[in-house]
């Protein structure tokens, strides 16, 4: 049995290993994110209250560019988790079935590749690719405003293809062999056995994929930036809350900067992500693990 | 005033750069140290190798930074820097818009009585004034749009440079029907839509608003944006759409500037600050201006003061910062900026030789037309939303899709009416 003092003892250990982290997280995650609030109750140095907010959701300009960011950001987050899962789900599949046999490595290694660029060379190259100036397609997919977004979206989920699809594979290959060649023996055909067994055990990891496409989708930016600027069209067509955010805080051309509004903006997108996260969790994801085998 | 378009990574890596070169100059010590902040990241080249040590050697004991921001980020960076008192000594100014705003809170210095300034006419100064007046920055250099045109395509196809706008759809409407190349080359891209507007509305719009004194009914809310002779003027520049590059909306300002340089395009718009890239020394382009609507009618040119130089306010060595001001009003420095930066033309009253041929064939489209500066500029472009970014948004939309100059103006005018008090319905 455990004395008492080693059991204060590895509680002090237990302090001193996560003392690190935790001061890490408090200082550069949980203390910005108060401090972006708190500002945002302020107009330069005077306490406003809900203004900023008020403003945001009732100005006939500010509110329809926060409603379109919004919902440019759905459309970014349903294409994105309506392409890339499938398809990452498809090719870890691919990689797991024996078929490509030893070119396993390779292939992996060459999706994921395209994870490992900088988002303004991903940008830059497409543009060139689908320009219809110098490019392959002569339509202009960027300048229209029906598929500029859909557009900025498939270059995206391209770029990171190999996020999910290395986690999906994984999990995959982590399914014991024995209930497979149960499933074999039993009669049942590769692509049943896909979708019967393999698919309903990895169900927690999709689950977590798509939370986390919904995180980064909602805090996307940097390709939008790096293809349209700050006030990115044509007419607002690909403005997410990420670029509205960074212009309403920053500024952009002879819009001027305010750090009070863009605060409010912040906090605005925190709470849509951490109340979409919190709701996913508390319903889907955990029905998912009471379904686990 | 061509915007660069430049990636966060490099705004950031700039900033970097900024503080350290700062650091590593004041470690020298003894000299004073003037920090100049500035968007012309293109002139960084002319300014570190013939600028500044023209001046420190005739001023020994001064050492000049150049401290260059990409110009889109330039105005949020500069608010910040002064906001958090990290600003540069001397700061390149705006016309209007923040230049406006740094004056009312008192970040720049009033310059009266400066030495040099009479050299300078009121006009030029009075995008860098306050109300009463009073010159806050040193007036540097003005810029124009206008066409540039494809001298040998011309030839080819027995053009001349139109003067009306008839002869202009006439020699559009030829170089179409030839096939061979794209008759007008423009930016269309909406990260570009800035283009639209000074080198397309207030090219040649002027002309048909009857120059400053339609920017005023405008400013005061006497006129609507929806008047016949705003609703000509983006008639006039809706006049273009069958004759720009294919598939518009997704050619940048590189994009139409290469159609050009290659010869793929006979005319391009474009502004005076190019020459340099556009014009280089044996090829054959030439320049003309806005088309008017009748023969012999007077042209209006756009005139657009660029940038200016102010103090900040909250600079130690405001002494030595005026003395530097005092040399850029200076004949010498306005003729070296003029032949080092072709196509900026020193706003200095003093005579000054232009050597660029290609420049002073922008230059003389002024002679004999009525100077105009931009509307909107003035009253309309502090706050958020401004009339720089809905004009240009209404243009990039305007000349990209099916809608009409009547129904661009109309939305402008809702636009207005909802942010600017002077045209508030009443």
């Amino acid at each position: 049995m455990r004395s008492k003092a080693s059991t204060r003892k590895r509680h002090r250990q237990l302090v001193l290993f996560t003392a690190p982290a935790l001061a890490f997280f408090l200082i550069f995650a949980v203390f910005p994110l108060l401090g972006t609030i708190y500002i945002s109750f302020f107009q330069e140095t005077v306490f406003v209250g809900l203004k900023n907010f008020k403003f945001l959701f009732t100005d006939e300009n500010a509110s329809t560019r926060l409603l379109y960011a919004f919902l440019h950001n759905c459309e970014f987050f349903l294409i994105a988790a309506s392409v890339q899962l499938p398809l990452a789900l498809c090719m870890a599949a691919l990689l797991t079935s024996g078929r490509v046999r030893r070119m396993t490595g390779f292939y992996r290694t060459l999706l994921f590749i395209p994870s490992t660029l900088s988002v303004v060379i991903v940008g830059f190259i497409w543009r060139l690719i689908i320009s219809p100036l110098w490019g392959i397609v002569d339509y202009p997919l960027l300048g229209e405003k029906a598929t500029a977004l859909p557009t900025i979206t498939l270059m995206s989920v391209w770029q990171y293809l190999g996020i999910p699809l290395v986690f999906l594979y994984s999990a995959l290959l982590s399914i014991p062999s024995n209930i497979i060649e149960a499933a074999r023996v039993d009669g049942a055909s590769d692509m049943r056995i896909l979708f019967r067994i393999k698919i309903p055990l990895i169900a927690p990891q999709i689950g977590i994929i798509t939370i986390l496409t919904f995180i980064w989708t909602f805090n996307g930016f940097d390709i939008i930036y790096a293809l349209n600027g700050g006030m990115p069209g044509p007419d607002y067509s690909t403005d997410v809350l990420g670029t509205l955010f960074y212009r309403t805080f920053f500024g952009w051309g002879a819009d001027q900067g305010n750090q009070n509004l863009g605060a409010a903006t912040a906090t605005i997108i925190f709470f849509i992500i951490l109340i979409g996260t919190a709701v996913y969790f508390a319903t889907v994801q955990r029905r998912l693990k009471v379904s686990q085998l | 005033m061509k915007i660069k378009k430049a990636s966060l990574v490099f705004a950031m890596s700039m900033s970097l750069i900024v503080p350290t070169s700062l650091v590593a100059t004041s470690a020298q010590a003894a000299p004073i140290t003037l920090t100049i902040e500035s968007w012309r990241a293109d002139d960084s080249k002319f300014w570190k190798e013939t600028l500044i040590p023209m001046y420190e050697k005739a001023n020994p004991g001064v050492k000049i930074v150049w401290a260059p921001t990409p110009s889109n980020e330039y105005d949020s960076a500069l608010s910040l820097r002064i906001k958090g008192k990290t600003g540069g000594d001397v700061i390149m100014c705006r016309p209007y818009g923040l230049t406006k705003t740094l004056i009312k809170n008192k970040n720049l210095i009033p310059l009266t009585g400066l030495p040099g300034l009479e050299n300078f006419t009121t006009q030029s100064m009075q995008s860098w004034a306050d109300a009463k007046s009073v010159p806050y920055c040193v007036p540097s250099a003005s810029v124009g749009a206008g066409f540039y045109y494809n001298k040998d395509i011309f030839k080819e196809l027995k053009l001349t440079p139109p003067k009306t706008q008839a002869e202009f759809i006439a020699v559009l409407e030829a170089i179409k029907k030839n096939g061979k190349y794209t008759p007008l080359a423009a930016a269309g891209a909406s990260a570009d839509s800035w283009a639209l507007d000074q080198m397309g509305l207030e090219l040649v719009g002027p002309y048909y608003w009857k120059g400053d004194a339609g920017g005023k009914a405008l400013d005061d809310g006497t006129r609507k944006a929806t008047d016949p002779e705003y609703v000509a003027a983006f008639n006039a520049l809706a006049s273009w759409k069958p004759y720009l590059p294919k598939a518009f909306s997704t050619i940048n300002y590189t994009d139409a500037e290469q159609l050009f340089i290659l010869g793929r395009a006979a005319i391009l718009v474009e502004g005076s600050w190019s020459v340099k890239e556009i014009a280089p020394p044996g090829k054959n382009v030439g320049v003309f201006g806005a088309p008017v609507a009748k023969a012999g009618d007077k042209p209006y040119v756009q005139v657009l003061a660029d940038h200016g130089f102010g103090v900040n306010s909250a600079s130690p060595n405001q002494a030595a910062a005026k003395k530097l001001l005092t040399w850029f009003t200076t004949k010498e420095f306005a003729q070296a900026y003029a032949n080092g930066l072709p196509g900026f033309f020193p706003l200095s009253k003093e005579k000054i030789s232009i050597d660029n041929k290609m420049a002073q064939a922008w230059l003389n489209l002024r002679d004999g037309a009525i100077v105009t500066a931009p509307i909107g500029m003035d009253k309309m472009n502090t706050g958020t939303p401004n009339f720089f970014s809905v004009i240009n948004n209404i243009l990039n939309v305007m000349l990209t899709t099916k809608k009409t100059g009547a129904e661009a103006a109309a939305d402008l005018q809702k636009s207005l009416e909802s942010w600017y008090p002077p045209q508030k319905k009443k």
